[in-house]
């Protein structure tokens, strides 16, 4: 199943047959899309809370274990996020995607040796995916390696159907990694893919910003359009017409 | 397993539907955020060890021949240096003992002055430096595991510093005066060095000048008495001797009925103005020290309480001015 050909926007692409008739069935796969959707809009608290409810439906789901996980890394609470996977991996032991979500955590918590050894596991599993070497190539870069970027380029190359979702995290892990001109290029693929993404607007709009492109406004501006109320990115355009002689400079 | 819901090995989850599985992942409490992030940021700059407690003791090896030479190494540096010359490593820490040398020599000259106490214990850590350069560091290479083992060494050598100068020479004490005796050069507020040994035999001349702990015997209220400083002992000046007869008046010691030489055994100023008479105890001497009168008139039983001291009161005589630099000799004997 592709995990996220059901993602829906406001541009009515996807299959509808769940709901030909009345309304949607609140199944896991419901709270699911939910779910992404909300993390593809920059909100992931409720991201979280949706994937906990997809669980409630199913708790032999996998995506909504991964996703709890990976909502965890990205509110910052890494040791709840570690403790989570090795929770989902009593339903799914040794899974590849769990080990590498676990070394993504522990890289993120500065336990970059822990990271480097669940990487090492998760790359040793039979069919690995794209975030496997995606997370192998976050704890590669935290230890500035430069084979990081062929993990990048092999994560994108498996993407497959996944491939808007997977180069928008590839751009937002070598936005982390200031390699802005690099995150620039799957970025701006992305936002074409998924244009109701407030994320991939705000990434893409970071990274000019970043480099001092004039387009950076307009990019942000796009982003408060789809998602008003998001602060960072509130305060990412607000940065911008404050920039200084030198920072304009030097693309800071 | 048929009927398992558990793997027995692992516990990994084998039927889900029959096992009720918590969902709802925990959450981290606000509060923790700041220490967790100032613990990340130490764990990046390698402040803090990556692993857990278990997984660090798990991984720590057992002692080899390297950790036991370092170990002996230590030892040997206690006498800074002496591990580097054995291993013919002098050259590595000339600078550094070069540096504990001249802080220490300046260190114990200006003894109980501030700068001294900063000088010895720029000594201590020049010295702390020279026993972990020896094979610790080398051998360390967690950032947080060196800088504890620094704290370590430095704690213990200033415990050395503080108690072998008692083992060396034992006798040597010092103490402050509020005395003001022209006749030996000494003012209020000068340390004093004394040796304990010269208090063994009794009684001591009159004119010493000793080590008391002054403490005064009975409720320091009722005796309308404060001493002149808050702590530690004092030096004191004997001026009647044990079976003696002494008396105050005019502001002049007079013992036995003979006064005596006001410039060598000036009245305090807390008994000037003050009249006395009494006979010091066979065990006993009568002392003259500073105190500060609390108000109202002194009474003779204060004076007597305050003046007269038993022989173990008497801790150290005096033999060197320490303190100001500028006064600093020996003591001439004055009688």
């Amino acid at each position: 199943m592709r995990r996220f050909g059901r993602l829906e926007f406001d541009d009515k692409k996807g299959p509808r047959n769940r709901y030909a008739q009345g309304e949607e069935v609140r199944d896991e796969q419901y709270f699911y899309d939910q779910a992404v959707r909300f993390w593809l809009a920059g909100d992931f608290e409720p991201a979280l809370r949706n994937y906990s409810r997809a669980l409630e439906k199913n708790n032999a789901f996998f995506p909504a274990w991964l996703g709890q996980v990976l909502m965890l890394i990205e509110l910052g609470e890494y040791q709840e996020a570690a403790v989570w996977s090795d929770k989902a991996m009593e339903l799914f032991p040794e899974h590849p995607e769990l080990l590498a979500a676990k070394a993504v955590a522990c890289a993120r918590d500065g336990k970059i040796q822990k990271a480097l050894a669940y990487s090492d596991n998760s790359v040793a599993k039979d069919n690995i995916t794209s975030r496997v070497w995606l997370a192998r190539a976050e704890v590669l870069l935290s230890r500035e390696s430069r084979v990081a970027e062929s993990c990048i380029s092999k994560a994108v190359s498996i993407a497959g159907n996944n491939s808007p979702v997977i180069r928008l995290e590839a751009g937002r892990l070598l936005n982390k990694k200031r390699s802005y001109s690099a995150a620039m290029q799957y970025l701006r693929t992305v936002v074409d893919e998924l244009p109701q993404s407030a994320l991939a607007w705000y990434e893409l709009g970071y990274c000019q910003a970043r480099l001092g492109r004039s387009e950076a406004k307009v990019t942000l501006q796009q982003c408060l359009d789809l998602h008003p109320d998001w602060d960072l990115a509130k305060r990412e355009f607000n940065r911008l017409g404050k920039t200084g002689l030198f920072g304009r400079f030097f693309g800071k | 397993m048929p009927g398992q819901t558990k793997c027995f090995q692992c516990g990994s989850i084998l039927d889900s539907k029959d096992v009720t599985v918590d969902v709802h992942p925990p959450r981290m409490a606000s509060w923790k955020k700041p220490f967790r992030d100032v613990a990340r940021w130490a764990r990046r700059w390698r402040m803090l060890p990556s692993g857990s407690l278990a997984e660090r003791s798990a991984r720590r090896p057992k002692m080899n021949p390297a950790d036991y030479a370092c170990l002996w190494g230590l030892v040997l540096s206690i006498v800074p240096g002496l591990a580097h010359l054995i291993h013919r490593r002098f050259r590595e820490i000339r600078w550094f003992f070069l540096g504990w040398f001249l802080a220490l020599s300046i260190g114990v000259f200006l003894y109980a002055t501030n700068i001294g106490l900063i000088l010895v214990g720029l000594a201590i850590a020049f010295h702390a430096w020279i026993i972990v350069q020896h094979s610790l560091m080398k051998q360390l290479r967690n950032f947080g595991e060196k800088l504890g083992v620094l704290l370590v060494v430095l704690i213990l050598l200033v415990l050395i510093y503080r108690f072998t100068p008692r083992l060396i020479v034992p006798e040597l004490t010092g103490g402050y005066t509020t005395l003001n005796l022209p006749s030996q050069n000494i003012q209020y507020g000068d340390y004093l060095l004394a040796w304990r040994d010269e208090v063994s035999e009794h009684p001591l001349p009159r004119g010493s000048l000793v080590l008391t702990q002054l403490v005064y015997r009975g409720n320091p209220r009722r005796l309308n008495l404060r001493r002149a400083r808050r702590r530690g002992n004092m030096i004191v000046q004997i001026v009647g001797l044990p079976g003696e007869m002494v008396q105050i008046r005019d502001n002049t010691f007079i013992i036995e009925g003979q006064p005596l030489d006001r410039e060598k055994y000036p009245v305090p100023q807390w008994l000037q103005e003050s009249s006395f008479s009494g006979k010091v105890p066979p065990d006993s001497y009568f002392i003259s020290s500073e105190y500060d009168l609390r108000r109202g008139r002194l009474r003779e039983g204060s004076i007597r309480r305050a003046c007269i001291y038993h022989f173990d009161a008497v801790r150290a005589k005096a033999f060197m001015r320490w303190l100001p630099l500028s006064r600093r000799g020996f003591i001439e004997e004055m009688e």
